[in-house]
């Protein structure tokens, strides 16, 4: 069965903490501090990688029967959805959807869904805070961005701060994707400041050394008290990797997208804020696009 | 690997490079470079552009703002007072700040219909970053009606002849449903909006009676000040807020004269 392969493969190509203690993935939960490592493997410059033997971790039974429970519901609804259609939907919600929301923030359980980071996490001094807004309706991430470096002798420059979607887990922390190949623009209606936001879109590649690579695109906003209805087409993300944008681009694909973020960096210090209604995608039949920027080699070699 | 560096901050910082930066990329790089290429992808993705350079005069500053947060183009800007400094004969000095408001087309309408009876509140500060300065503006709203209270507008039985209303988008067909599953963020409609040099109840009461000439209803409606101190979030609590000041519209006006 597809389910059951797929848990062997993860099973043995786990995240890297696993990977450093050579541990069964069944003791993961009963581990406090992997879920950091799952994001990213930055350490700060000074500090002492982190190597305490098993023995000293903390276990505990209690977290380790409610794991248990916890995933053997989602394995019993994973089961269910696979024989009602694609991802639990219907064939026929499938074939003819047009529209999709992926997220809206009406109470505390959808704000879990997003972690929050700035350059805090490097030692600059920026702050960023997630909360509910106004009714429950909307979610407010504010906070205030500083651009002072910190002075580690390794950062020349600070002064971002970031929001991304946590990864989504099926039964027994498998790694799922979200699946929008039906598709072709992301649709966000959000308030800002007048601040331009770039939009991540993070996909799970095939080949490991690929899995830095991101799909960044621009998100301006106006400002002021109206609601601004933004959409995106996906053939307008280009690629870049560590930062840095490639020279060759491909086109995003959209059947193995593992999470998505926004991150603020445009060099000026003070408050902002941003509120975000819902997150959606969009099948604009009238755009024929398929990708934005030229897809032949730049600068060949004769 | 540096002239990645040098290059990749500025166009990630929404500030896009200039023609001097240009010319130099251009000299030490060649045409046909990395950085050169990227500069020449990212000129035109703003769709709400920030003019350059930026106005320092006030006024100029607060119409370009004003003008970019009210999303119509009929709307109309106004300049209630100049900015004045007065020394009068006691050698007291006056300061006036100036006061820019902006009220569109549909937003007289909807002050218009707006229920005498019921307050509207103006609220403020809110920032608004323009590349790398701040703003702050006010903003005239009225409470979000609960479904029961508001008003049938159209009578769709009026006229069988001819819709009276009609709402169709001739650039999409109708087999397209481009509608989104959720309940949309409701919020009190909004009437007007202002930037003014300084963000005290006094100077903001004068841009009330400003909008009182194309707006009759304000002198009827009473008017509570939400203003915090420092700039807030665009989100104003409905609950009791420290600045908090009912003045009913026409007893100010009686004790102004």
């Amino acid at each position: 069965m597809a389910l059951s392969f797929k848990l062997m493969e993860n099973v043995f190509l786990s995240s890297k903490c696993h990977r450093q203690n050579a541990l069964h993935p069944f003791c993961g939960p009963l581990l406090t501090n992997c879920i950091s490592k799952l994001y990213s493997s930055y350490r700060r410059p000074g500090t002492s990688p982190d190597n305490t033997p098993l023995w000293k971790m903390n276990f505990s039974f209690e977290n380790g029967v409610d794991w248990i429970k916890k995933n053997f519901g989602l394995l019993k609804k994973e089961l269910v959805d696979h024989v009602k259609g694609p991802e639990g939907r219907g064939f026929e919600e499938y074939f003819l959807e047009q529209t999709r929301v992926v997220w809206e923030f009406r109470s505390q359980k959808d704000l879990d869904e997003w972690v929050v980071s700035s350059d805090a996490e490097i030692g600059g001094k920026s702050e960023a805070y997630l909360k509910l807004g106004k009714n429950n309706q909307t979610a407010l991430l504010f906070g205030t961005l500083s651009t002072e470096a910190p002075r580690d002798g390794e950062t020349g420059y600070s002064g971002y701060c970031a929001i991304r979607a946590k990864l989504l887990k099926g039964a027994f922390d498998t790694k799922k994707y979200y699946d929008w190949s039906n598709f072709n623009s992301l649709y966000l209606r959000v308030r800002g400041d007048g601040r331009p936001w770039m939009i991540n879109i993070y996909t799970d590649p095939y080949y490991s050394h690929q899995k830095d690579d991101l799909y960044t695109y621009f998100m301006f906003t106006r400002g002021g008290p109206y609601w601004q209805e933004i959409t995106i087409p996906f053939s307008k993300f280009f690629l870049s990797s560590w930062g840095r944008i490639q020279d060759d681009q491909y086109p995003l694909w959209l059947d193995k997208i593992s999470s998505v973020g926004f991150t603020l960096g445009d060099k000026a210090d003070g408050p902002f804020q941003l509120e975000i209604d819902f997150i959606g995608l969009l099948n604009d039949r009238a755009h024929t696009e398929e990708f934005a920027y030229e897809k032949y080699e730049r600068n060949p070699k004769a | 690997m540096c002239h990645l560096h040098l290059v990749s901050l500025p166009t990630y910082a929404g500030i896009m490079p200039d023609n001097q930066t240009k010319f130099l990329l251009l000299q030490i790089f060649g045409a046909k470079s990395h950085p050169v290429r990227k500069y020449q992808r990212f000129k035109h993705v703003n769709p709400y552009p920030v003019p350059v350079p930026l106005p320092q005069e006030p006024i100029d500053l607060a119409r370009i703002s004003l003008q970019r947060i009210a999303a119509d183009l009929s709307a109309k800007v106004t300049v209630y007072q100049m900015p004045l400094t007065d020394i009068l004969d006691s050698g007291k000095e006056i300061t006036q700040p100036h006061i820019v408001g902006i009220q569109s087309p549909d937003q007289q309408e909807l002050l218009a219909h707006h229920n005498p009876d019921r307050p509207v509140f103006v609220e403020g500060p809110f920032p608004l970053w323009l590349k790398k300065t701040c703003v702050y503006y006010y903003v005239l709203r009225g409470e979000l009606l609960p479904p029961g209270e508001k008003g049938e507008m159209l009578d769709s039985e009026r006229n069988f002849y001819y819709p009276m209303h009609l709402d169709l988008d001739l650039d999409r067909g109708p087999w397209d449903d481009e509608e989104f599953d959720v309940d949309e963020a409701e919020e009190g409609p909004i009437f007007a909006m202002c930037m003014a040099g300084a963000g005290d109840q006094a100077t903001l009461a004068k841009w009330i009676l400003g909008l009182q000439q194309n707006n009759p209803i304000l002198s009827q409606t009473p008017v509570v000040f939400h203003l915090a101190p420092g700039p807030r979030e665009l989100l104003a609590a409905s609950d009791s807020e420290p600045g908090e000041e009912e003045i009913p519209q026409s007893r100010r006006a009686q004790q102004e004269r």
